[in-house]
């Protein structure tokens, strides 16, 4: 009785097997199969020796982490910024796409649509020359333009930059971001805002009513993958916009700042992966925490 | 035969350690300018057959792989295929090898080292350039020692004192690049204002002497930076004063002045933090000084501007740089600094590191017959023919030589049509780390009489030859270098007061664990200092 | 009444323009100053400073990267090439793979979702992968070494997709296409992938933009010229030029001559260059972002 059962569960999810065959194979070659690359976080690798074959360095390779004075400043900065980003990308985003939906198919929204996304396409190099453009003391727009008579020197103060970097971020990443929700809007069935006019709606009430309860899943799963890389930080934004200056370190150092500049020299891969597994270990339990959290509130909106 | 004449001749030269032997060498071949293309190819038939004679000795040909560094135009397929097909000509009878070339782009270079090396790939001849003693203790190299009857007149030809940093715990690991491995300091400066403050540059022998010229520079023209920074936020004021401005040299031990965990002041044998000491202290108080005086590019920790886009557009004066080849005006008016012509001063040459021998090339632990390996290393040192083809590519297709080439002094021209980055393989760029430098075209003249100057010399360190592993001190050295860059940049451009943080540098540095690397590195060079 | 409506209808519409317009000025006034410092003379953008309006104009940067275009062009064509491969095969890959795990009637989804979710969270660094792409599979200095590592299928992507098919297509017409006695394959293509446009849309583009900004791959599996991508080939220019700007070696004036290169210039260029594909591209594909689908007309 019970084997019948599970052979017509197998036959009927077969087709779902098969449906999914193709992208399991590329996740099993792309990303699983190099999983054994976490065990050179816990080795001394010797390349002779081969991965498996070098000493075990037990968590020696992780020390490097916590035995520094910056420890505690880069860990409240990156997860402080990614607080603050994930916050500000879901309000942003959400309402460029909501503002975007309502300017439709108009040639406005043909002329501002790539736009809004070309940021994301500069790489951080270019964006760091720009702000340096904007800010540097000798010929800068800010100290030009508006503070002639009292410049400011922005690269050595540290308390100006999490606004900078917040704001470089919004303007790099809230166009990209709100594709995803522009998408949702998108998807949603228009029989339901047209009889919503019908009743009188207005459109704030329209948002407010439709669009926002419906965006709720989206919004959710992207601050559950966005909480797995808590612990991660975009390089760039943090170690070439401020122009790696040290005098900043307060307010721009982060875990893939501090991991970068700590083993520039000695290239350590043993130590750098211990660095990516400690950020993932982090992300992963975080994540999972947040999934029971949502699971139990709202279980419809769960991960997995 | 003509061209193992030369060879030998060059070598006996240099184990002379003789300017005038050199010297005349060069006249020599001057005097038969007319003729010397032909020479070449004579020189290169020459040796063919020679090699052909010794056919019978190799019983079977190994490929080598042979991992080299190139910049911009990388080679293409076919023209690296056809440079390894003649090559392979020459080769295979002379050291019974087929080269296998793998130029890689330079940006490319490290990652795809560690890559190819981590993979298991056959990795036979490569530049370890993250420093020796790390790649000794990760096991991705092996030691030559079994191969030195291979390499011997690499290693006869560079002498002994060339060869001390190619050793780890008593075993030899690598041949250094042969070329000038210090530096000569110039101040290199916009000739109109210069001559506009009435200044005798001659008179110049050390950074320090500059002052007076900057400060009239600067007070002529507010807007023109006197000092500009040489590469991006980097003013060369260390660098160039920690050798020749102090009655002591300061010897990094294998660091550079932007990563030193402990360093030896003069000959006391004794390790001590070098951002503790009076004669850094000494530097940053003048980097601070000038910039309060306003004669260094303000903001130059975090601008992305180099002396040479300043000067050229009419906002910099000069900068300091280091050469390992003779100044002239030819070379001062390259067209790097715009329009404007430029001269110079010499501000005294470097102490000769324990460090100086950065660029070296080693054996991959991957290779497949290192004695082979080891055959092809010392014809890269020995063998003008391999050098100036792995560099210059084949004449007619990749370069040719006009009429009255002279090889010592002269470069090679590009084919009618075809430019650099045309060419279908070049890898010109890569000549001052490949090899044996002076063996190339343009540089077997005045370039080796200054380079061969500055080797034989030039104040050599006691240390020489010493290496420090760190292996045992990973978590101190990455916080320490971690606290180096807080600072480093901000004081050495002279922005930060010295009075005023560097007792928080020095304060963070302990914190960091400097003072465990510094007795790590005691106890090594102690050992070092028993055995030498 | 209804005029009221209107009213307000418009009124919100000339609202939500305004924030608009003010946004993609933010957006646009960076980037503009980009194309105007790719158009300074080179000399002018060091003395002065970036401006708006070039100061002293100059088509240099470009003079220089069009004396590259036979390079350029080709890595242009690889570009392309690995982009509309990679993109379509993870997309459709992407896709396929999300169907089921929207499905609650299949009995792994939560587990599916967690292994492919865990993809996002660990991984084994470059050295292992390299390992296994190249030993394993051998792809290096293949033109497939640009498309398989790293990007043709990825979790973010599958959760997206099966968190739209979840929310946004009603479960009645998955039922209701299976009383009609459809396979699930058949409902996916007949159901899903037409419904789905927004989010497909989404997806391909994020691929898409993946793909073309990627040079890593090129970093480390790459190193014959003739299979260098666009930004592999950018990077590599801008890198190098900085390079021979400082390095100033005796040989790299016969090489290249460093002093003709307008650095800053370039680099500028370069970036805007690599801005033309998606400006040419972006309007093909936006519009099915806007518009909403019609669920009602699909059920009837």
């Amino acid at each position: 009785m019970k084997s019948r059962k599970n052979k017509y569960s197998l036959k009927k999810d077969l087709p779902f097997l098969a449906l999914m065959l193709p992208a399991l194979i590329y996740l099993f070659i792309n990303n699983y199969m190099p999983m054994f690359g976490i065990f050179i976080a816990f080795k001394n690798i010797n390349y002779q020796k081969g991965i498996f074959r070098s000493d075990w360095a037990g968590l020696k390779n992780f020390e490097f982490l916590f035995r520094t004075k910056d420890a505690f400043i880069m860990l409240r900065n990156t997860l402080g910024y990614n607080v603050l980003f994930i916050f500000l990308g879901i309000i942003l985003s959400v309402t460029l796409a909501i503002l975007m939906n309502e300017i439709g198919k108009t040639v406005l929204a043909k002329i501002v649509q790539p736009i809004i996304i070309f940021p994301n396409m500069i790489s951080m190099v270019i964006v760091a020359y720009i702000v340096f453009a904007f800010l540097n003391s000798q010929t800068g727009f800010i100290d030009k333009t508006i503070l002639h008579n009292a410049p400011i020197s922005w690269y050595s103060d540290p308390r100006y930059w999490p606004a900078i970097l917040t704001i470089v971020n919004i303007w790099k990443g809230t166009g990209y971001g709100s594709i995803i929700y522009m998408a949702s809007i998108a998807g949603i069935d228009g029989e339901l805002f047209e009889a919503a006019r019908v009743d009188g709606a207005t459109r704030w009430q329209q948002i407010t009513h439709i669009t926002l309860p419906l965006l709720k899943p989206t919004i959710v799963i992207m601050v559950l993958m966005s909480i797995s890389r808590i612990f991660n930080s975009d390089f760039g934004l943090f170690y070439q916009v401020p122009m790696n200056s040290g005098a900043l370190y307060d307010t721009t150092q982060t875990i893939d700042t501090y991991v970068y500049r700590a083993l520039m020299e000695l290239s350590d891969i043993g130590m750098s992966s211990a660095a990516s597994v400690f950020q993932s270990i982090v992300g992963f339990v975080l994540v999972i925490t947040a999934n029971k959290i949502v699971a139990k509130v709202d279980g419809e909106n769960k991960l997995f | 035969m003509k061209r193992k004449r030369l060879t030998t001749a060059v070598l006996a030269a240099i184990l002379a350690g003789s300017m005038v032997a050199c010297g005349s060498q060069g006249a020599e071949m001057t005097a038969k300018n007319d003729t010397e293309s032909e020479n070449v190819q004579e020189a290169a038939a020459a040796s063919e057959t020679s090699g052909t004679a010794k056919d019978a000795i190799w019983n079977s040909i190994s490929k080598v792989t042979l991992y080299y560094p190139v910049y911009f135009n990388m080679p293409s397929d076919a023209g690296i295929a056809s440079v390894e097909a003649e090559l392979n000509k020459y080769l295979e009878p002379k050291a019974g090898v087929d080269i296998e070339l793998h130029p890689l782009d330079m940006f490319q270079y490290t990652d795809q080292i560690n890559l190819v090396l981590s993979s298991g790939d056959q990795v036979d001849i490569f530049m370890p350039m993250a420093g020796l003693s790390t790649y000794v203790s990760k096991g991705q190299i092996i030691p030559m020692d079994d191969y030195v009857d291979e390499i011997k007149p690499a290693m006869d030809l560079m002498g002994r004192d060339f060869m001390k940093s190619s050793y780890v715990n008593g075993s030899l690991y690598s041949l250094p690049v042969y070329k000038a491995n210090t530096f000569q300091w110039y101040f290199m400066c916009r000739k109109d204002l210069a001559a506009e403050a009435g200044f005798d540059l001659t008179k110049v022998d050390s950074i320090d002497d500059l002052e007076p010229l900057l400060t009239a520079v600067h007070e002529k023209h507010p807007d023109i930076y006197a000092l500009c920074p040489t590469n991006p936020n980097d003013f060369q004021l260390i660098n160039s004063a920690d050798g020749p401005e102090f009655d002591n040299d300061v010897d990094y031990l294998g660091d550079n002045p932007d990563t030193c965990t402990g360093a030896v002041i003069g000959d006391t044998d004794k390790v001590e933090n070098f951002y503790a000491s009076e004669e850094y202290k000494a530097m940053v108080k003048r980097a601070y000084d000038w910039n309060q005086k306003g004669l260094l590019m303000p903001e130059a920790s975090v601008s992305p501007d180099i002396a040479s886009d300043l000067i050229a557009s009419g906002r910099g004066f000069g900068s300091i740089i280091g050469y390992g080849y003779p100044m002239n005006e030819e070379m001062a008016n390259n067209g790097n600094y715009g329009d404007y012509e430029m001269t110079w001063a010499e501000c005294g040459t470097d102490l000769m590191q324990s460090s100086a021998f950065n660029n070296q090339f080693s054996i991959g632990y991957t290779s497949a017959d290192p004695a082979a390996a080891a055959r092809l290393m010392n014809l890269l040192w020995t063998d003008e023919y391999v050098v100036n083809t792995i560099i210059y590519g084949l004449e007619g297709e990749d370069y040719i030589l006009p009429d009255n080439f002279d090889p010592l002094d002269d470069m090679p021209e590009y084919p009618e049509g075809i430019t650099a980055e045309t060419a279908p393989y070049q890898a010109r760029v890569s000549c001052g780390c490949f090899g044996n430098n002076f063996l190339m075209y343009g540089f077997g003249g005045a370039v080796k009489d200054f380079g061969m100057d500055l080797i034989n010399n030039s104040k050599k360190s006691k240390y020489l030859g010493f290496l420090y592993d760190g292996s045992d001190c990973k978590t101190e050295i990455t916080a320490v270098n971690n606290v180096i860059k807080q600072y480093y940049i901000g004081l050495a451009c002279g922005e930060m007061n010295p009075e005023e943080t560097l007792d928080q540098f020095n304060a963070d540095l302990k914190a960091a664990g400097i003072d465990a690397i510094i007795e790590d590195k005691q106890s090594q060079l102690d050992a070092w200092l028993a055995q030498h | 009444m209804k005029n009221k409506k209107r009213g307000n209808e418009k009124a919100f519409f000339i609202g939500a323009s305004i924030v608009v317009i003010i946004f993609a000025v933010f957006c646009a006034l960076p980037i503009i100053l980009v194309i105007s410092a790719s158009l300074t003379d080179e000399k002018a953008l060091v003395a002065e400073g970036y401006q708006f309006l070039p100061s002293k104009f100059s088509l240099a940067s470009y003079a220089y990267l069009w004396r590259q275009r036979a390079m350029i062009g080709k890595a242009y064509l690889i570009s392309v090439i690995v982009t509309f491969i990679g993109t379509s095969i993870g997309v459709l890959a992407t896709s396929m793979c999300a169907y089921p795990l929207s499905r609650s009637t299949f009995r792994w989804r939560n587990l599916f979702t967690f292994l492919i979710f865990f993809t996002m969270l660990f991984n084994g660094g470059v050295v292992s992968s390299y390992m296994v792409w190249t030993q394993i599979f051998h792809i290096k200095n293949t033109i497939w070494a640009l498309i398989f590592p790293n990007y043709l299928v990825g979790a973010f992507n599958i959760i997206l997709v099966k968190n739209y098919y979840q929310n946004n297509i009603p479960v009645s017409l998955v039922e209701a296409a299976k009383l009609d006695g459809a396979t699930e394959g058949q409902i996916f293509q007949k159901v899903m992938l037409p419904l789905s446009k927004p989010v497909i849309v989404t997806i391909t583009m994020f691929s898409g933009l993946a793909y073309w900004n990627d040079w890593t791959n090129g970093l480390y599996y790459i190193n014959k010229k003739e299979l260098f991508s666009v930004q592999l080939m950018l990077n590599e220019i801008q890198q190098n030029v900085m390079l021979l700007r400082t390095a100033n070696d005796r040989l790299g004036a016969t090489a290249v001559n460093a002093a003709d290169i307008p650095s800053n210039g370039v680099r500028m260029a370069i970036a805007i260059i690599a801005l033309l594909p998606i400006m040419i591209i972006f309007p093909l594909i936006q519009k099915e972002l806007i518009k909403g689908v019609v669920i009602g007309a699909v059920k009837g």
